[in-house]
């Protein structure tokens, strides 16, 4: 069992998100921003983030770059939907910038859980 | 050489003087006759005056004292026999100096075997002699080999008379042609006399009524499709104790319709003056004008926006964007579509500057609008209801085939959000600085804005 933190600006994503790894026996808390995310991760010092990009305030790159920095070790997953363009462009960078993984959505339970389990057991 | 015996070069010169009074008296051109006289073939004489007239179509540019015949005879004379074994390298090199040297929209032709005939229209007089100075130095270094300032080549500026006559005021030798003409222009530029490298600005006078300490800024904007830094956006400023002042509050007096049309006569000069040096320096960029509602809505001064307009920015209307900004929110669209009608000819397209809760634009996709868009840099809410509203206003441009800009970009957030929302031009400090003047087009990468806190990062003490 891991400790993560999901962090997206959309509601319904991050309950969709964390009852995925709820029920796979994670203990999940949630951020609605880069800044909360930073905040939290600071305080708690989670496993695994999973990330969206396209926030306000701070959006993911930025909050990756960051958590990079302050927390090496910190496995991260990017997730993004490209917005209205579906332009991946940003999950490139996210990969570039720390990500250990990127995912684009719209994806499964099960594609989430394998790049989650992955991570967790490497 | 006799130029009085070349009556093409005659009736070209007495067109180029009627240029100047062409817009007030409305006279016709002459064609020139006797072709056959001159060593070009018709179908090169053709060409030119074909050219001449595209360059010459604006009755605002003048080319009077800006109008050189250098000649390659003395050159001849010193080769010798050797002149024809070099003739033909001797010409090739001169069309590349003079092809290299000369901005976009200057002309030069070869006019016989032995001499070449270049107009600077972009150029202050002073400028057109020490530029011909300077490119006459050129040619001689590279094709004898000599000094620059030998006296090798014979360089006459060519006036027409009142008469009509062609007078040649022969020059002396270039170094002291060079010296002349740098104590001339240094003249120049200490009575303030050289303001603009077209005639044309010089005429609106906007620059008094707005006081002394407005200024230029160039914003760039970034086209999405082909990733570059395309078009800079002339923007006005003030400064002020907190920095600057944009927008309405450069004016003294922002409801001083006077005023604004003033502004919008001193950007347009400014813009104009921005792409001539772009062409000039043979780079490649569009500028971006604004021009307030007020300025249009009101016939007789937007006829004189309008004029100046034709008089300025003519022979540069291919790198002109005009960009209508203020537009109030209730104005009709068959309204903006009038405006827009009547500003199209005169530049390469038109954008327009709307609020961000503008949700409808239903009925604009036939307007004659490029693109319309929107500037966060006085919006002050926080970022995620701008992001709706970003949402609702793409979505209705991209349904009426609108294409659209978003301007102010103050964070990674909004830039991301931009970007994959589909806007197709963007602008904004977290992407780019602004310049004092618009530069070349470029390559843009999207990770460029994240590029300084990367460096941060980099540079920052390990624990």
């Amino acid at each position: 069992m891991a400790r993560i933190l999901v962090v997206d600006d959309e509601e319904l994503a991050r309950f969709t998100i964390r009852d995925i790894l709820e029920t796979a026996g994670h203990d999940v808390e949630e951020a609605g921003n880069g800044n909360e995310a930073l905040s939290s991760q600071a305080a708690n010092s989670f496993d695994l983030v999973i990330t969206d990009l396209i926030m306000p305030e701070k959006e993911g790159v930025e909050t990756i770059v960051e958590l990079r920095r302050d927390f090496p070790d910190l496995k991260i997953i990017a997730i993004s939907g490209g917005g209205r363009t579906k332009n991946l462009d940003f999950l490139r960078l996210a990969d570039e910038f720390g990500a250990n993984k990127i995912l684009a959505k719209p994806f499964s339970g099960d594609e989430l859980m394998e790049q989650v389990n992955g991570l967790l057991s490497g | 050489m006799d130029i009085l015996k070349h009556p093409t070069l005659a009736n070209l010169l007495v067109r180029l003087n009627l240029l100047s009074s062409f817009a007030v008296k409305g006279t016709g051109r002459q064609k020139s006759k006797n072709k056959s006289e001159l060593s070009l073939s018709d179908s090169e004489l053709d060409a030119f005056e074909q050219r001449l007239d595209e360059i010459l179509i604006d009755p605002g540019l003048v080319v009077e004292e800006r109008v050189y015949l250098i000649s390659l005879e003395k050159v001849r004379d010193k080769l010798g026999k050797d002149w024809s074994r070099s003739e033909k390298i001797i010409h090739d090199t001169v069309n590349s100096i003079l092809k290299a040297r000369l901005s976009s929209i200057d002309i030069h032709i070869k006019f016989d075997e032995l001499s070449y005939l270049v107009v600077f229209t972009s150029l202050q007089p002073e400028e057109a002699q020490l530029k011909c100075a300077a490119i006459v130095g050129e040619i001689l270094e590279k094709i004898v080999n000599r000094e620059p300032f030998a006296d090798l080549m014979d360089i006459n500026k060519l006036t027409v008379g009142r008469n009509d006559d062609v007078r040649i005021e022969s020059l002396p030798k270039i170094e002291d042609l060079l010296e002349d003409a740098i104590i001339r222009f240094k003249n120049a530029q200490v009575s303030g006399g050289i303001k603009a490298q077209n005639p044309a600005f010089a005429k609106t006078g906007s620059a008094e009524k707005l006081g002394g300490d407005v200024q230029a800024t160039f914003r760039p904007m970034l086209t999405m499709r082909s990733k570059t830094i395309s078009t800079y956006m002339c923007l006005p400023i003030r400064p002020a104790i907190s920095g600057f002042k944009s927008g309405y509050e450069v004016l003294d007096d922002p409801s001083d319709v006077l005023q604004i049309l003033a502004l919008d006569l001193w950007v347009l000069e400014t813009g104009g003056r921005a792409v001539n040096s772009i062409l000039t320096e043979k780079k490649n960029a569009l500028v971006a004008i604004p021009v307030h509602f007020e300025t249009l809505a009101n016939h007789l001064r937007q006829a004189e926006y309008i004029k100046s307009s034709k008089a300025t920015l003519n022979a540069f209307k291919k790198n002109i964007i005009f960009e209508i900004v203020e537009l109030p929110d209730s104005v009709p669209q068959g309204r903006l579509i009038e405006l827009v009608s009547i500003l199209r000819p005169h530049g390469r397209a038109i954008m327009a500057q709307f609020s961000l809760d503008h949700s409808n634009f239903s009925g604009y996709a036939s307007s004659g609008l490029h693109a319309v868009g929107f500037n966060l840099y006085s919006r002050h809410e926080r970022e995620p209801a701008i992001m709706k509203k970003m949402d609702v206003f793409i979505e209705s441009a991209k349904k009426n085939n609108l294409k659209t800009y978003i301007l102010g970009l103050r964070s990674l957030s909004l830039y991301t959000a931009a970007v994959t929302e589909g806007f197709d031009y963007i602008s904004g400090h977290v992407l780019t600085s602004v310049s004092k003047k618009a530069e070349n087009f470029s390559e843009f990468r999207l990770d460029t804005p994240y590029q300084e806190m990367l460096e941060t990062d980099r540079s920052a003490p390990k624990d």
